[in-house]
């Protein structure tokens, strides 16, 4: 399922980076296949997600966070 | 590369590290007030500067913005990638000092990765440690400085720790220890290296960078070396770049598990509990309105004593001067040219220090990101990023500094719409003027628990505000964009902001609006001083004018005639009558008409002009504002300052580009003579008109 389906404040895996022109950006900052996270915050008004990644607090937009396959 | 045997002199060294990791609070520790900020006009403050003192030598110390990568996507990054790998620049660095924080030391270390690879000597100070501890996050800096081979030191910045050890590892070290890389696939590194070649370079990681990268100009010879070589080899640039990361990631992975024990049984995330408050879904945005408006209530409120006291003091000094000096011209240039000019300035440092003291708390607390997460959405409807809540929130302090922080917006439209719009929001410069015109026609009274002049004052911030929305939706409907835009960024621990840091914020902010202002003011006093003192034939012959028309005047009757013909006849006077018809529907007078015209360098000359005008000719000391409100309008013999005429002149200034400096950095940041020209033409010609409608509507 993709990042933006995933449930608030529940531990998850990172899958599959699908390739957009974000997504070397994204692999820097630690967001790769294999890593886990949690959804910290969703912001209001479709706005974008907050995400924890080890003691890392990433924002990201939900474009960004739709190219991102997640179990 | 430096010969480890011949010793070098240290001369140099630059600051680096991702954002939000106590950069600055590093800067200000080594180099205390020994540093240079950016003077406005023309001004480059790319990087600031700043001198170190150490056992008697003198190093210079280079601050660096804060970047995620060298993989440059703002202007920031781009600019700090460009001075990395020019070694043969004057102000290339001797070492790097690479801050990293000790609670996010795997996501820090990837930059100083990358950084190692550049082969330029490198210190790695690891900061925040102590937060780091109460998260359950320790760090043994001594495996991890032999694991890496590089000199690492802990520090706290906030709290003075391990300062000394930092600038000795940094004034013992000499070179870099070659490492074997691990940035590329083994199977790439031919091909790579062959690249090296044909552009001549040195290190394998400059010319990865200069491979994946677009770093050269457009149609340049290394362009074309470049693009025939990614299609005659194939060269997958993303997954070069992909790759990269992972590899980076993988090797610091192990290099943590070893020297970085986490024992959350110990955690306490104060961050965490504080996100939930903060960026609630219904109450983060309400306490982000909330903090705003506190602010503005308090640099109204707050400064008002203060601002008393100086405006008497300034009143007296005059009144002093004026007995000590003998009488002549040259006192007169003084009581009434220059000492109501400097006061016009002086009396607004208690509003823009709260302002700058409290931005800066904004800042230095780790909210500034949380509102970008907040107001992102938002601002993508009008044509703008998250990002540029920050210019904009600063535009209220300041345009300039403001306009360059733009610089960390990815998307070129975006930062273009941002820099266009900020110079619409009230800054600093605007207060002196909204105070002295409020202050005529808004009563000092409470209303509820606000101050009437204050929510006056509140009024025409959120009309600059919305205007500044309105312009922004404008050009994202005028402007194309080809790039997409994008928002990832860390959000940083919350920090209780430092006074030190608050201090020197608020200090070099200060001391450059007053200096910056200071000098524009003194040269514009004289000038109209002389100006307004001298004139033609009917100048001169005033005296004897109103000596033969006025015979039944008493003396002092006499003297005030002489005066108001003075100066009607003086140069100023005939600039003033000249231009009068064009700010006529404005509701101006003439003598306002030499106000804005003084001003359109510096919006704040205006309030030192207009007690300039009206204290020539005059013996009486008095406030600004009581000698505004007696004056009347010599066409019309109605008060200058009526109800519509101080509106229409509000809402002229809430939207005229009355500021060189902003024009000036706006053609830095756009390099453009069109978009400059056009954020000129686009608010001027607001102001007028909306000036005007005001002025007609209300008279």
């Amino acid at each position: 399922m993709k990042l933006t389906e995933f449930e608030l404040n529940k531990e998850g895996v990172i899958k599959e980076i699908l390739e957009s022109s974000a997504s070397t950006k994204l692999v820097e900052f630690g967001i790769f296949p294999g890593v886990s996270f949690l959804i910290l915050n969703k912001a209001s008004f479709n706005g974008p997600l907050f995400i924890q990644i080890g003691s890392n607090r990433i924002a990201l937009r939900r474009a960004e966070a739709a190219a991102i396959i997640v179990e | 590369m430096t010969d480890s045997k011949s010793s070098k002199v240290l001369k140099r060294i630059a600051l680096l590290g991702n954002p939000n990791i106590g950069k600055t609070t590093l800067f200000n520790l080594l180099c205390g007030l020994n540093q240079k900020t950016g003077n406005y006009p023309g001004v480059t403050i790319d990087k600031k500067r700043g001198t170190l003192k150490a056992s008697g030598e003198k190093i210079e110390v280079i601050d660096l913005p804060g970047i995620n990568s060298l993989y440059p996507n703002s202007k920031d990054e781009e600019l700090v990638l460009d001075y990395l790998l020019n070694s043969t620049n004057d102000d290339f660095p001797d070492v790097l000092v690479v801050i990293a924080s000790a609670i996010n030391l795997k996501r820090n270390l990837y930059l100083f990765d990358q950084l190692v690879d550049l082969d330029i000597p490198i210190v790695l100070a690891i900061n925040m440690n102590d937060l780091a501890e109460k998260r359950g996050i320790f760090i043994d800096e001594k495996s991890l400085a032999k694991k890496l081979q590089i000199p690492v030191v802990k520090i706290s910045a906030r709290k003075e720790q391990g300062i000394a050890e930092l600038i000795f590892q940094i004034q013992k070290i000499q070179s870099k220890q070659e490492r074997n890389f691990h940035f590329i696939e083994d199977d790439n590194r031919d091909l790579l290296h062959q690249f090296s070649k044909i552009i001549h370079c040195k290190n394998e990681y400059e010319s990865f960078l200069r491979l994946t990268q677009n770093l050269y100009e457009e149609n340049s010879e290394h362009k074309k070396l470049q693009e025939d070589f990614i299609a005659i080899n194939n060269v997958d640039v993303r997954k070069w770049k992909t790759n990269e990361s992972i590899l980076r990631y993988k090797f610091l992975n192990e290099i943590i598990k070893e020297s970085v024990i986490v024992d959350k049984s110990k955690a306490v995330d104060f961050t965490r509990r504080l996100d939930k408050i903060l960026l609630h879904p219904i109450w983060g945005y309400f306490i982000f309105v909330l903090i705003l408006f506190s602010i503005f209530q308090a640099v109204f409120w707050l400064a008002q004593y203060p601002m008393d006291w100086i405006d008497s003091g300034f009143t007296a000094l005059s009144g002093i001067v004026n007995d000590a000096l003998p009488d002549g011209y040259f006192t007169q240039l003084i009581t009434e040219g220059i000492i109501p000019g400097i006061g016009g300035v002086i009396i607004f440092i208690p509003q823009i220090a709260i302002l700058f003291l409290l931005f800066s708390i904004l800042e230095e607390s780790g909210y500034m990101p949380r509102i970008v997460y907040l107001m992102d959405r938002l601002m993508q409807k009008f044509g703008m990023s998250g990002k540029s809540i920050v210019p904009l929130i600063s535009g209220f302090a300041c345009a300039i500094p403001a306009i360059m922080s733009a610089r960390t917006i990815e998307n070129k439209k975006e930062r273009l719409i941002t820099i266009l719009v900020t110079p619409l929001l009230t800054c600093s410069a605007r207060i002196p003027v909204y105070v002295v015109v409020i202050a005529l026609i808004v009563p000092d009274k409470m209303f509820g628990i606000f101050n009437a002049q204050g929510l006056a004052l509140m009024f025409l911030y959120l009309v600059g505000v919305l205007m500044a929305f309105i312009a922004a939706w404008v050009f994202k409907k005028i402007l194309k964009s080809d790039f997409k835009s994008y928002l990832i960024m860390e959000m940083p621990e919350y920090l209780f902001p430092t006074l030190k840091n608050l201090a020197i914020t608020v200090w070099t902010n200060v001391k450059s609006f007053v200096w910056n202002a200071g000098k524009i003011i003194i040269a514009t006093s004289i000038i109209l001083f002389v100006l307004a003192t001298n004139g033609g034939d009917d100048f001169d012959a005033s005296e004897k004018f109103v000596q033969e028309n006025y015979t039944t005047a008493t003396a002092d009757e006499q003297q005030n005639l002489i005066a108001s013909r003075q100066i009607e006849n003086s140069y100023l006077g005939m600039i003033g009558h000249a231009i009068e018809p064009a700010i006529r529907p404005l509701g101006y007078d003439w003598k306002i008409g030499i106000a804005i015209i003084a001003s359109l360098a510096a919006r704040e000359v205006f309030v030192g002009t207009i007690s300039t005008i009206y204290s020539i000719g005059t013996d009486e000391e008095m406030k600004i504002v009581d000698r505004l409100r007696s004056e009347k309008n010599s066409r019309t013999g109605l008060p200058a300052f009526g109800f519509a005429t101080c509106v229409s002149l509000l809402l002229f200034y809430a939207f005229s580009l009355q500021c060189l400096s902003t024009v000036a950095v706006t053609y830095k940041e756009t390099k453009s003579i069109k978009w400059t020209s056009i954020q000129f033409l686009y608010m001027t010609i607001l102001a007028y008109l909306v000036a005007m409608i005001a002025y007609q509507i209300l008279k």
